[in-house]
Formats: structure tokens, sequence, C-alpha cells
């Protein structure tokens, strides 16, 4: 039966009970955080299929770190440094593997092979315009980005999780910021251009 | 729009402004301009489609299994046995001898030609007799040599024999797996690799039971990588059947031709 995550308990409090062997506690902290930690997956890697598999796999990085987890940090921090690795992993796996994809008339990829595609492609051009975006950032910028919009980090723990100084987080912050609204806007102002597949009005 | 102004409209996005830089970017309009163009591109990296309900289930009910589960950490694997030093010089010993006879042997026939010298003939004569007593010694240490190899060789085959189609090295790195400290104690492997047959894995459903039920082993010696390694294997889901090295890679049960590390067949794990 799956654990029900009970919100008078705190990470901290779950933590501990999990650390102590407390299986539901464990439980409800992977269900209290895996929304999230797909959200930030689904961000970095691209699509769907790769956030479900890197988001497993940061499930099982939590599961096994979690005895050395000290709670120096923020348990959402650590854990978004676990699925933002398990992301950068699966990302460079999907390089490595034989591309089962189509492109489709913007340039952007869409997953065929996702079971979910259909599904993301029929969401919205909108989604398909900020993944297109996202995949054109550098991956500096990209991962600063999400950590800070998708997993709401601030600066510091930002900074913590890459290792980088906290003024370099703000920079790769704003620049990829930048490039992405201009992505989004010129992306926008092209759907606004006529195609020959909508033949003008005659009127 | 310079560098500080971006970063001025950043900061404002994000709420991390005093009393005073926030006037002062409200006074900007470029800025503010900037910041309506970061809010909406904000809100799109936001709006993230929810995961698959079922997805969701089997991930962190993949996890949960991994409960328990040791991280591999290779214990020292035992060294091959090391030959006695008196075995390879005695290997050494049949080498030389073995040169140094063909070389008189050479010698000899070549001077058997030279027949206008009885001196000549004479010292190859002792020559032959010095080497043919020389070969004889030698031809003893390299029976010896030979027994020893023998006996050593012997080792082997029983050792391979014992670990089916296993490798010398594979079945010296599986009893030393057998015989490491375990951490955690786990449910059985569907078939122990030491001393019987591998396990066959007629299809990926067998993969993926195999790769969650068996003990993880520690990989031999020159092991392929790219995983977790969990025990060697015969895969009969391809033509001709391969003997693999089976890994858990994240989500996916791998396995890899034992030989060549190429990937035979991969499987999802629930």
């Amino acid at each position: 039966m799956p654990a029900t995550d009970d919100p008078r308990r705190d990470d901290r409090q779950l933590v501990a009970a999990a650390q102590a062997g407390d299986r539901q506690a464990l439980e409800a902290l992977l269900s209290r955080h895996y929304d999230r930690v797909h959200a930030v997956c689904r961000r970095i890697a691209g699509s769907s299929r790769d956030a479900d598999d890197a988001a497993q796999e940061a499930m099982i990085g939590i599961v096994r770190g979690l005895p050395r987890f000290d709670g120096r940090s923020q348990f959402s921090t650590w854990v978004y440094r676990i699925a933002t690795n398990a992301a950068l992993d699966e990302l460079r796996r999907r390089r490595r593997r034989p591309a089962l994809t189509a492109v489709d008339d913007a340039g952007g990829n869409t997953d065929i092979a996702d079971p979910l595609a259909e599904r993301t492609v029929e969401a919205s051009v909108d989604r398909l315009s900020i993944d297109a975006a996202l995949a054109d950032l550098p991956e500096d910028f990209r991962v600063a980005v999400v950590l800070r919009d998708v997993g709401d980090l601030d600066y510091a723990e930002i900074a913590e999780t890459l290792g980088v100084p906290v003024g370099t987080v703000k920079s790769r912050i704003a620049r990829g910021r930048s490039q992405l609204a201009e992505a989004l806007g010129n992306r926008a102002g092209g759907d606004e251009r006529p195609t020959t597949t909508d033949p003008p009005d005659p009127r | 729009m310079t560098d500080d102004q971006l970063l001025l409209a950043n900061a404002y996005v994000d709420d991390e402004l005093d009393a005073d830089e926030r006037a002062r970017a409200e006074a900007d309009p470029e800025v503010m301009v900037q910041v309506a163009r970061l809010r909406a591109a904000v809100a799109a990296v936001r709006d993230v489609e929810p995961p698959d309900p079922a997805r969701r289930a089997a991930g962190i009910a993949a996890a949960m299994q991994s409960v328990g589960r040791p991280t591999p950490v290779a214990p020292p694997v035992p060294l091959r046995p090391r030959r006695a030093w008196w075995t390879g010089a005695g290997i050494a010993a049949a080498v030389v001898a073995i040169i140094i006879g063909g070389a008189v042997v050479l010698r000899a026939t070549s001077g058997g030609d030279d027949d206008d010298s009885s001196s000549f003939q004479a010292t190859a004569d002792q020559t032959e007799s010095a080497a043919d007593a020389r070969a004889a010694t030698t031809a003893a240490a390299a029976t010896t040599a030979a027994g020893g190899s023998a006996t050593t060789a012997g080792g082997a085959a029983t050792t391979k024999e014992a670990a089916g189609a296993q490798t010398d090295s594979e079945a010296t790195a599986a009893a030393g797996g057998g015989t490491a400290t375990t951490t955690i104690p786990r449910p059985a492997a569907p078939a122990a690799t030491s001393g019987q047959a591998l396990t066959q894995l007629a299809s990926p459903d067998d993969l993926i039971a195999f790769a969650m039920e068996a003990t993880p082993q520690t990989p031999p010696p020159g092991a392929c990588t790219g995983g977790e390694y969990v025990a060697p294997a015969s895969y009969t889901g391809v033509t001709p059947a391969v003997t693999v090295q089976v890994f858990v890679d994240g989500a996916n049960a791998v396995a890899r031709d034992a030989a060549s590390c190429a990937e035979v067949a991969r499987a999802r794990l629930p």
C-alpha cells in the first residue's frame, strides 16, 4: 500500500525516520519530491521518456544515498543535485543512442518513440517551443535556469548544487533567461508568418 | 540592454532587490520591458506537463525495491595464483637449452661436411657429446618444467570445469566474490554461477528477472562496463547463444556479450 504523504512531517523528520529504516517515511519522501524531480529532469533532458528514466534513476540515487545524507544542506537541494546529475547523464546517454526521432517543422525534436509523445505533441505548440528553446541553450545556462525556475532553488542553493560562485549563477540565469525570452519571442513571431499550407483569405 | 540592466531585470524577477534597487529598476522602462519578457520565459519554463501516473508509481516502486540493495563496491579480487619461481626458471632453462641445442646441432651439421680436418671432427664430436649431455640434462629440466606447467594447466582446467563456461579469470573472480564479505544478505540467485552452468536467459523477460533476483557479484577483471555488474549468464535469445555479463544500467537490465561487450539485450526494469 503506497505511503501517504503526511504534511505534518517536514522533510527533516521524514529523512530521520527513513534513515532509521522507516519505509513509509522513505516512500513519503520520494512521493513528495517526485513531481518536482520529474519536472527538473523533464526540462533538462528535454523529453518525457528521458525524464521518466532520469527521475527513476534519481529516486534510486536518493534511496541509495540517503544513509549518507548528513543534513548540512536542505534535503531538496540535495535531491535536485541528484536529479540534475541523473538528467544530464540521461541526456548524454541519449546522445550516444541511435536517434529514433523525427524532426518537426520548427526544427525541434518530437520524441516519437515516447509513449507519451502523442500527448506531448497535442499538448501545445508552446511546449514544443519551450523544449526547442531550452535545447538551444548552453547546458550550463539551461541547468541554472531550470534549477531556479522549476526547482525553486535560490541562488546560493544553485551555487552549492553546481559548485560555482553565486555570481556565476546569477550571470548564467540572466543570460539563459534572456536567450530563452528571445528565442520564444522569435518563435512566436514565426508562428504569425503566413504559411503555404494555409492559403490566404481571398477576401 | 547592458549587462547591468539585464542583471537588474533578472534580480527584479527573482525579487532579490532592495527598495532602492527596485526603484531604480522601475524607473528604467527598458528594464521593465525586459522584466516582462523574462517573466514570460519563466512562466513557459515552469509550465511542465505532470508525469504519467503509471510511470510515477513505477519510478517510486523501483526505488523502494532498491532499498537494502548494496551499491556494488568491488571487494579486493584475489590475484591469480602465482607460479612458483622455480617454474619460471625451469621454463627459461628449457628454452635456453633448446636454443643452445639447436645451435649445436646446426653447427655439428655444418661441421660434418668439413671432413678435411680430423682435429676439427674430434672437436665437433666432443662438442656434440657435450651438447648431448647438456641436452639430456636440460631435457630433464624441461620435463620438470613441463610437469609444473601441466600441473598449472590441470589446475586451470579444473577451475574451468568447475565454473562451467566461465573463463579462468571469471572463475577466480567468482570464487573471490563467493568468499568476499557481502554487506547485506540478498535472496539466492536463480542459479549460482560458481560450480554450476550459467543461467540461460531466453528473452528480455528472463533478463529482467535475472537482473532483479540474482545476487550481484564482483565484476571479473576486464569486465564490461556500463551500469552495475550483476552476474554472468548465457543469453539464448540470439543465435548462436552467447555468454553475457548482465548489468543494471539505470532503469534497464542490460546483457553484454562477455567477449566483445556489445549489447545483446536490453529490457526496462519494472
